[in-house]
């Protein structure tokens, strides 16, 4: 659906002599608010970062939290310890295996403070292919990535994709879900309009299933555009004391080579 | 007290009143009749009728131009006015109830049509206060965007009414949102009253007679939003002879004929009015886009006839969409169209009635048509309205106003239509009915020579009826109870007295003080979480949880002519009290949700301000200095920690200086300067990291303001010697003369330099623009 907002945005923007510039604006300094984003997916290590947020203009936009108590607890089973392998970074030793039941539970206490929440992981929906699509916008060619998958008719679905273009770091392009399409042979474009994609990059793919609130979270960061009438912090499953996201996730990766 | 006995005890007190008309019957009897254009046999609305040895007794037209005047017999001469024509006088022997029909020439740029107290004293006479009468033909000078006089858009330049946008035809009305607004086009309810996502609106100013905005002291006939109406009449047409006018601009082409259906008895208007933007599209090599669409229409047409000197139908009907389309992939296109049918009846010299039939529609259409995807999305809400209105002349210091309205309602929230290959499934949200009862009575009345009021009071009972299921929520937003309805089961009823009232004091001197204060509540209400107004946005109506927007608005006013009537002023310093306001959750799901009540947060809203406006509307130099102070803020229990914060369109100052000369008798010049403190907005105070990803960490609703808003525009129009059957004109305009560079948009992204480091960057939609337009008439 996104997609087709941007049709209509599209000549409007060509219709209007708008110019953009530069401007300088004076934002207060908020006091630091706790951050904690936290990741668990099988047969790999759990991964959670802890940190605070920083003045709008300061350079650093990673402040993190060092000394914190830090578990993950695969409910019924086993309980791993994270320890902190960056600055403001925990990760456990070893990975997650996958048993009987999917809930997994975060606490994360900061000096007198304990936060937790728990995450559901989805079951594994797999994209079974993978290709490039053209889409002509305005005489110009552009390319995506496309995957192709079946949802579960039936049940609430959510999905967050993310891609890595010829080894860059992998970046989220977008979170969806089956509101409009449950139980459908999906094909998602996967397509950035700042990045451009040239014949032979190679991108590889990770589509991950992901609980409610995660998407929630997702949804709503790519939700705020200069449009939005109120924009607002996303909802942090940790209530009102610290910003963030906690994810149990199942997850698919494929590659390809653009044609 | 249910509708009927309403109706019963409103019947008792005018028959109380009709004993009372009648004891004056004796040595009083009755002059009545319709006021028109001399040239066009147009009505005037409005326009005065006095006693040339006592101008405090007097009446005006109504808004088809009828008046009723009750006098004590013998040798009266009585003084025929309007604003912009030349007063006329007239000598009558009553001896029995008359008719009188008066026709006025029109004489706007004469000095001497300004010294005319008895119109220009209606301005400070009349109790009725907040109110704004913009003529389409006083407006024709100012200078807008493209070239594209527009109603809408010069009404943003009084003082309380401010523009929605840049170029935006939307409007908010002291403080209030952007629908708190009615929109009346021949009494019509128009949804959605702008073109190309705000830029235009619907309202096509060749057809349009005149516009009345009540931004307080709503008359009791009115309801069912909260901070204004905007009463919008389109012109009868040409009673006399046939013409056409027309006009090629920038953006759009319009033509207008009309004339004499048969002459003096009955007359027809047809305007239309189509942007061609995208024809240049056409040249394009590119078939994509020489099959793209990007245009919009408007169709006005209307037609009296007038069955005998007692009665008059009216039909008028409205039709106009947009339309845009990406190739043969994609399209999108949505519109209104309305229609009204009415019948004036003389029931006798003192008692006029209008019955009303309405029909209004908004929809929209979204089609995709590709290879691997095809389906149709469409939404639209319409209705149907029944209203009778009654005016009643008792006697020259009493005019009682009566009449029951029925609006029912129909809402498709959205609805897919899907093939089996299409990506998505087909989907239908349950339709929503409700229907509107209002009866309403008041009385204007003048108990002492100083003292004019209006009273009355307006009932109102919405009722929501089924088919479908009906779910309520709790504070949280989850379902708490569900329930299935049948068809025309009622699902959840409202009532609402809504008390008005309005007064003047007059003072020695061409001066008064006014006072008034209204309750209205509204039913129906706009869902919207963009700046922008998009025809997606969605109506809902009052429910188990949407309870009825309630406004309670005090206003005091003082209200004086200087200079001989030539300039006009007035101060008005208003207090509104909102309730049940409509906010949303954060990343809210607005769209075809079938729990999108669950997406809600009801809070309330409080607005005040003060608004000065001088005015001087005749002679070679006319125009207006307005002002406004004022202040709007909302609360809310989810919200800034409950805390009151500033409405987005919370602007502090306000000021609009418009000036229109003539400089000779072909050339007219003028120009408009408008100021405005920026918009409430909500920047971020800080960001953060996850997941490589830097977030923007927002602490307060609003906390910002939009760097202030200034432009100034020019205009001048050449026109061709008025002496000839075949006319025509020029008009030239420079919207945004020194070019400032307003903020549109400000928004925050990392910089492409360092990712690191956050910018600030500032859209500016439209820098100096300059318009031409080549209009003719004959």
């Amino acid at each position: 659906m996104r997609a087709y907002c941007l049709f209509i945005l599209l000549p409007a923007c060509f219709f209007w002599s708008s110019c953009e510039d530069i401007i300088n604006i004076d934002l207060d300094d908020a006091e630091p608010k706790l951050v904690i984003a936290g990741e668990v997916s099988f047969l790999r290590n759990a991964e959670v970062s802890v940190s605070r947020t920083v003045p709008f203009s300061s350079a650093q936009p990673f402040d993190p939290v060092s000394g914190a108590e830090v578990e993950v607890e695969y409910v019924g089973h086993q309980t791993y310890r994270l320890s902190e392998i960056r600055p403001g970074v925990y990760a456990s030793s070893s990975e997650v295996t996958p048993r009987e039941g999917r809930t997994f539970r975060l606490r994360v206490a900061v000096g007198s403070k304990v936060f937790t929440a728990t995450s559901v992981m989805p079951d594994l929906v797999n994209a079974d292919s993978i290709g490039t699509t053209v889409t002509t916008v305005f005489g110009e060619e552009r390319k995506s990535v496309a995957l192709k998958y079946q949802d579960p008719p039936g049940v609430a679905n959510y999905y967050r994709y993310l891609w890595s273009i010829n080894g860059s770091p992998f970046k989220m392009v977008r979170a969806t879900d089956d509101k409009f399409n449950d139980g459908r042979y999906v094909t998602e474009n996967l397509g950035d309009f700042d990045t451009e994609l040239e014949t032979d990059d190679f991108v590889v793919v990770r589509m991950q299933c992901i609980d409610k609130a995660t998407y929630d979270f997702w949804n709503a960061v790519q939700s705020i555009n200069p449009g939005s009438a109120a924009p607002a912090n996303p909802p942090s499953v940790f209530g009102d004391e610290a910003l963030g996201f906690f994810s149990a996730y199942t997850e698919v990766q494929l590659s390809t080579t653009v044609q | 007290m249910s509708v009927t006995s309403f109706c019963r005890s409103l019947f008792a007190f005018l028959c109380i009143f009709g004993i009372h008309g009648d004891l004056f019957s004796q040595s009083r009897s009755t002059v009545s009749g319709h006021i028109r254009d001399a040239l066009t046999g147009e009505t005037l609305i409005g326009a005065s009728i006095r006693l040339k040895d006592d101008p405090s007794t007097g009446t005006q037209t109504n808004s088809y131009g009828f008046y009723s005047l009750t006098l004590p017999r013998g040798e009266q001469v009585l003084v025929f006015s309007h604003v912009g024509y030349r007063e006329q006088e007239v000598a009558v022997a009553l001896e029995e109830d008359r008719r009188l029909d008066v026709v006025l020439e029109s004489g706007r740029l004469l000095e001497e049509v300004v010294v005319q107290h008895s119109a220009a004293a209606d301005h400070v006479r009349n109790p009725q206060m907040g109110v704004a009468r913009v003529a389409t033909e006083e407006i024709k000078h100012v200078p807008v965007l493209m070239g594209e006089k527009d109603i809408l858009k010069t009404i943003q330049l009084l003082p309380g009414v401010q523009a929605g946008g840049e170029g935006s035809s939307n409007f908010f009305v002291r403080g209030g949102a952007g629908d708190h607004n009615l929109i009346l086009l021949d009494e019509a309810m128009v949804y959605n009253a702008s073109h190309l996502f705000g830029f235009f609106s619907t309202f096509n100013s060749d057809a349009v007679k005149e516009a009345n905005l009540y931004k307080g002291g709503m008359p009791a006939q009115y309801g069912g939003r909260l901070a204004s109406v905007l009463d919008i009449t389109m012109l009868d047409g040409n009673n006399k002879r046939v013409g056409a006018e027309g006009g090629i601009g920038l953006i759009a082409s319009r033509l207008k004929v009309d004339g004499p259906l048969v002459k003096d008895r009955g007359s027809f208007m047809v305007s239309g009015r189509r942007t061609y933007a995208d024809l240049f599209l056409k040249l394009s090599n590119d078939d994509d886009i020489n099959n793209s669409q990007l245009y919009f229409y408007d169709l006005n047409a209307k037609a009296n006839y007038q069955l005998d000197d007692r009665n008059t139908l009216f039909l008028s009907g409205y039709f106009g969409r947009d339309v845009m389309g990406y190739s043969n992939l994609f399209g999108f296109d949505w519109g209104n169209a309305t229609a009204t049918l009415r019948w004036n009846h003389v029931l006798n010299s003192r008692m006029f009635s209008n019955t009303t039939l309405v029909y209004s529609n908004f929809n929209y259409h979204v089609n995709i048509d590709s290879d691997n995807a095809n389906f149709a999305i469409g939404s639209h809400i319409r209705n149907y309205q029944a209203k009778q209105d009654f005016q009643f002349f008792p006697s020259n210091t009493s005019t009682w106003r009566f009449g029951v309205d029925v609006l029912q309602q129909r809402i498709s929230p959205a609805q897919i239509d899907a093939g089996e290959d299409a990506p998505v499934n087909s989907l239908q949200l349950d339709e929503r009915q409700g229907m509107e009862l209002a009866a309403y009575l008041s009385h204007e009345w003048e108990p002492l020579e100083q003292l004019n009021l209006v009273y009355g009071l307006r009932v109102s009972n919405f009722l929501l009826f089924g088919p479908g299921i009906f779910h309520r929520y709790d504070d949280e937003g989850d379902v708490v109870d569900s329930r299935e309805y049948g068809r025309g089961q009622v699902v959840q009823g409202y009532f609402n007295l809504e008390p008005r009232l309005s007064l003047s004091y007059q003072l020695p001197g061409s001066q008064s003080l006014k006072f008034s204060y209204n309750r209205n509540a509204q039913y129906l209400h706009q869902l919207s979480n963009s700046t922008a107004s998009l025809p997606t946005d969605a109506w809902v109506m009052s429910s188990h949880n949407i309870r009825p927007q309630l406004a309670d608005q005090t206003a005091m006013g003082y209200y004086r002519n200087l200079w001989d009537n030539r300039y006009e002023f007035s101060a008005e310093w208003y207090y509104k009290h909102m309730q049940n306001q409509i906010d949303y959750r954060n990343a809210a799901d607005l769209q075809a949700n079938e729990h999108v009540e669950a997406e809600l947060l009801y809070g309330i809203g409080r607005a005040y301000g003060l608004e000065l406006l001088l005015k001087k509307r005749a002679g070679k130099l006319n125009g207006w200095l307005s002002y406004a102070l004022s202040r709007s803020e909302r609360r809310f229990d989810g919200i800034n920690d409950g805390r009151w914060f500033a409405a987005r369109q919370d602007r502090t100052h306000d000021v609009a200086a418009v000036g229109m000369y003539q400089l000779s008798p072909r050339w007219n010049i003028s120009a408009t300067w408008v100021y405005s403190t920026g918009n409430a907005v909500t920047f971020p105070s800080g960001k953060y990291t996850v997941d490589g990803r830097t977030l923007w960490y927002y602490t307060e609703r609003n906390g910002y303001r939009m760097p202030d808003y200034h432009r100034l525009d020019f205009g001048a129009t050449w026109e061709s010697d008025a002496g000839k059957r075949f006319k025509s004109s020029w008009t030239f305009g420079v919207y945004n003369a020194y070019n400032r560079k307003n903020a549109y948009i400000i928004d925050f992204r990392e910089s492409q330099s360092n990712p690191n480091v956050t910018e600030a960057y500032r859209i500016a939609l439209f820098g100096i623009i300059p318009s031409v337009t080549w209009n003719f008439k004959f």
